[in-house]
């Protein structure tokens, strides 16, 4: 087999034609896998990906956005020990410039604690801007708006606008990159019929001390001894200070209408229930692999028939078919590491192309694909395991 | 069988997709949809928006209208006991009627005079300005002591605003122009055709918009996913192109010696060319289908999986009519630029 090794017998022209088969369906996985990957992990790290983050959720609501729960809940999750900050917001699909964005309102101070951002141009919103927004970098880029612009924000859950001006331009290396940032009110105009409710809770815990479930238990000891509806709280300076401009009444709702879980936990459980779980997107791009794989089979086994002639001519001096075999796939394999290589390489610049002209986007968000190893190594693997079933199975003489 | 599980993956994937939409559209529908709508001037916001007196009445005296509300926008600075700050002032033509239309909760009078002014509950806040208490407003040189007769709360910007009669902000801006008219349309009309009618009506330099945009938003979203689908089909595409060359490349390869008899006894190049064109394109068209239904079916069984694995989970993919037609047009065609060479190189032989 070490002498045929050197014996040049393979067409160049026909080497790079397979090559280049094999590169584009190495090529075809990792765009899928990269992509539909980079849509998993983006929307899982949605609202955090600390692990000490939980959010408080309304469990009939089919997405992250279009949850209601009662505003004040944000006092008693805050008064809870363990409990280091606790962020109401609201998130609201709405338009500006004939373009899809969410606006989330906040209360300043606590969010930035939860999410600091650095501003990149003008200044932070301050807890009486009722007339200002701060845009994520990639939204100020895709609206074409800077620091100064007034904006005509148009509602998609309610029938309200609002006309904010731009205070600020911030980069958080996030998902929130591609929000609006307003003050807590200004999300309530836009999504609610009063002041009283708010799309989520997300506090940040001190795991050793509280978790999601002692928070769910403290809310559900204090909905059990609530009676009705109450004047407005402000029951402290503490709980006061998580309040937005209007205060918040106690009104009632149903215990097992809420979740409290970790932010990652949670958007997990929304994308399960749709049947979009890690696994199933890696089996999904495994098969699309699959599926082109008999490309290749068909091409590996036409590039051998091409070679017919001198694979004949190596039995007739002694080769024996096993030996013809294993030189085929040696000279092989080389170029199958060659041909993944070159796969991954186009599938990297093909998403960062679609990336910068905005293809890679999922409800008003960019999608972060990340160079995972393990869909690379899998990409080597695959293409490799394909070469050799390819060659070894094929009918040569 | 390589082109049909190639097409296999674009149905599929455009079946998956479809529900993805369908459902994204389902969480729209839960909003009700709004029937405001601004009349402004085409600078893209309200306060840099100027219209004159004469397209308000447009508006008004077009018959399928309801609920118009002339307005203008302001900025001014409002002095206070506690101190001074940047307001929004909202000059509006009937303010009574105006609050009545946003339903708002007014805790003391409605303002009807060039001195009176109505604080929104947020404002009010802010400025810690009571009930009945005086405050001077100044825009640019111009000043003018007005009371707060009421405090309203609508749950809109209006909360955070100073809401006048349009006589007031004419009266600080200097000048009678209006930023937007703010209208609805009469039950039982029909907005489409309505609001084609009274944008002929309209001078050119101004543009109705609708307020609530649940259609638009749900059509960006739905366009971002089909964006990327495009996109990504057009990758599978090509490995078709990919899989018509290896397949016609085979078809030469395996009768080799037919097709140079072909030759030899006299058939034209043109003839041979055909011959491994038509059989590609056959096979393509043949794998096409086979892999639209493969596709579908494929989608459907995996989904029911899933529902048998994961209880709760509800995915129904489907394919469009139009879709089918896209996808075989497209296997067709990418099949045709594949087999193109590998055809003519078959016709270049030397006998």
């Amino acid at each position: 087999m070490s002498r045929l090794f050197g014996f040049r017998y393979l067409r160049l022209r026909l080497l790079v034609v397979l090559t280049l088969i094999l590169a584009l369906v190495s090529t075809l996985f990792l765009v899928t896998a990269l992509s539909l990957l980079g849509f998993y992990k983006s929307f899982n790290a949605y609202l955090g990906e600390e692990k000490d983050v939980v959010a408080v959720y309304d469990r009939q609501s089919r997405t992250p956005f279009t949850g209601v729960i009662p505003a004040y809940l944000a006092e008693q999750v805050s008064a809870v020990n363990g409990v280091l900050v606790c962020s109401p917001e609201t998130i609201t699909p709405c338009i500006v410039n004939n373009q899809s964005l969410f606006v989330r309102g906040v209360l300043t101070d606590a969010f930035f604690e939860l999410n600091p951002v650095t501003i990149v141009e003008g200044r932070a919103l301050s807890q009486s801007d009722l007339g200002s927004v701060m845009l994520g970098v990639n939204l100020a880029k895709r609206l074409g708006v800077s620091v100064g612009d007034r904006i005509l924000v148009l509602a998609t859950l309610a029938d309200r606008y609002v006309e904010l001006e731009v205070s600020a331009v911030y980069l958080s290396h996030s998902s929130m990159d591609d929000e609006a940032l307003v003050l807590l009110n200004i999300g309530q105009w836009l999504r609610f019929n009063d002041y009283n409710k708010v799309t989520l809770i997300r506090a940040k815990v001190n795991p050793s001390v509280v978790g999601a479930a002692d928070i769910y238990q403290e809310l559900a000891r204090n909905a059990q001894s609530q009676t009705g509806l109450s004047s407005p709280s402000n029951s402290s300076n503490r709980q006061a200070s998580y309040q937005g401009l209007m205060p918040w009444a106690t009104v009632n709702f149903k215990i097992e209408s809420l979740g409290v879980e970790d932010t990652q936990n949670l958007m997990k459980g929304y994308l399960d229930s749709y049947g979009v779980t890690k696994e199933a997107l890696m089996i999904l791009s495994v098969l699309v692999f699959v599926f082109s794989s008999v490309t290749v089979f068909a091409a590996s086994q036409t590039f051998i028939r091409q070679h017919r002639e001198d694979l004949d001519t190596l039995s007739h001096i002694g080769a024996s078919r096993k030996t013809v075999k294993l030189d085929v796939l040696l000279k092989l394999l080389p170029l199958s590491l060659v041909a993944s290589g070159l796969g991954a390489m186009v599938s990297v610049a093909a998403l960062m192309v679609l990336e910068t002209f905005g293809y890679l986007r999922v409800l008003s968000h960019v999608l972060v694909f990340h160079l995972d190893p393990l869909i690379l190594a899998l990409n080597f693997v695959l293409v490799l395991a394909l070469v050799a079933v390819s060659v070894l199975r094929s009918d040569i003489l | 069988m390589a082109m049909a599980l190639l097409v296999a993956v674009v149905a599929s994937m455009n079946a998956i997709v479809n529900f993805v939409n369908s459902q994204t559209a389902a969480v729209g529908q839960l909003a009700s949809v709004g029937d405001r709508y601004l009349v402004l001037s085409k600078s893209g916001c309200l306060s840099d928006s100027q219209l004159s007196w004469e397209t308000a009445d447009l508006v008004k005296s077009f018959d399928e209208v309801k609920g118009v509300f002339p307005q203008k926008v302001v900025d001014g600075v409002v002095h206070a006991g506690s101190g001074v700050y940047a307001v929004t002032l909202r000059g509006v033509e009937n303010v009574s009627a105006y609050l009545k239309a946003e339903r708002a909760y007014v805790n003391g009078t409605v303002a009807v005079g060039l001195s009176e002014a109505n604080l929104g509950v947020l404002l009010c806040g802010i400025c810690s300005v009571n009930l009945h208490e005086s405050v001077n407003v100044t825009l640019g040189d111009v000043r003018l002591n007005i009371k707060v007769v009421g405090i309203t709360q609508t749950q809109t910007q209006l909360d955070s605003e100073l809401i006048v009669p349009i006589e007031t902000a004419n009266y600080l801006a200097g000048s009678d122009s209006l930023s937007f008219v703010e209208f609805t349309f009469n039950e039982r009309v029909d907005r489409q055709v309505a609001l084609s009618c009274l944008s002929v009506l309209l001078p050119q330099n101004v543009e109705v918009v609708k307020v609530q945009q649940t259609g638009l938003f749900l059509a960006e979203s739905i366009g971002e996913t089909l964006g990327f689908l495009a996109v990504w089909s057009l990758l599978v595409y090509v490995v078709v192109a990919a899989a018509s060359y290896v397949v016609s490349t085979r078809l030469i390869v395996d009768c080799e010696y037919e097709l140079v008899t072909l030759q030899a006894i006299g058939a034209k190049r043109q003839r041979v060319f055909t011959m491994v064109f038509t059989y590609t394109l056959v096979t393509a068209l043949a794998g096409a289908f086979l892999g639209l239904a493969l596709g579908i079916a494929g989608a459907q069984v995996a989904s029911s999986v899933l529902r048998w694995v994961w209880q709760g989970v509800q995915v129904v993919p489907f394919l469009e009519l139009n879709q089918v037609g896209q996808i075989l047009a497209l296997s067709i065609l990418f099949s045709t630029l594949g087999c193109v060479y590998p055809a003519f190189k078959s016709t270049q032989r030397r006998l």
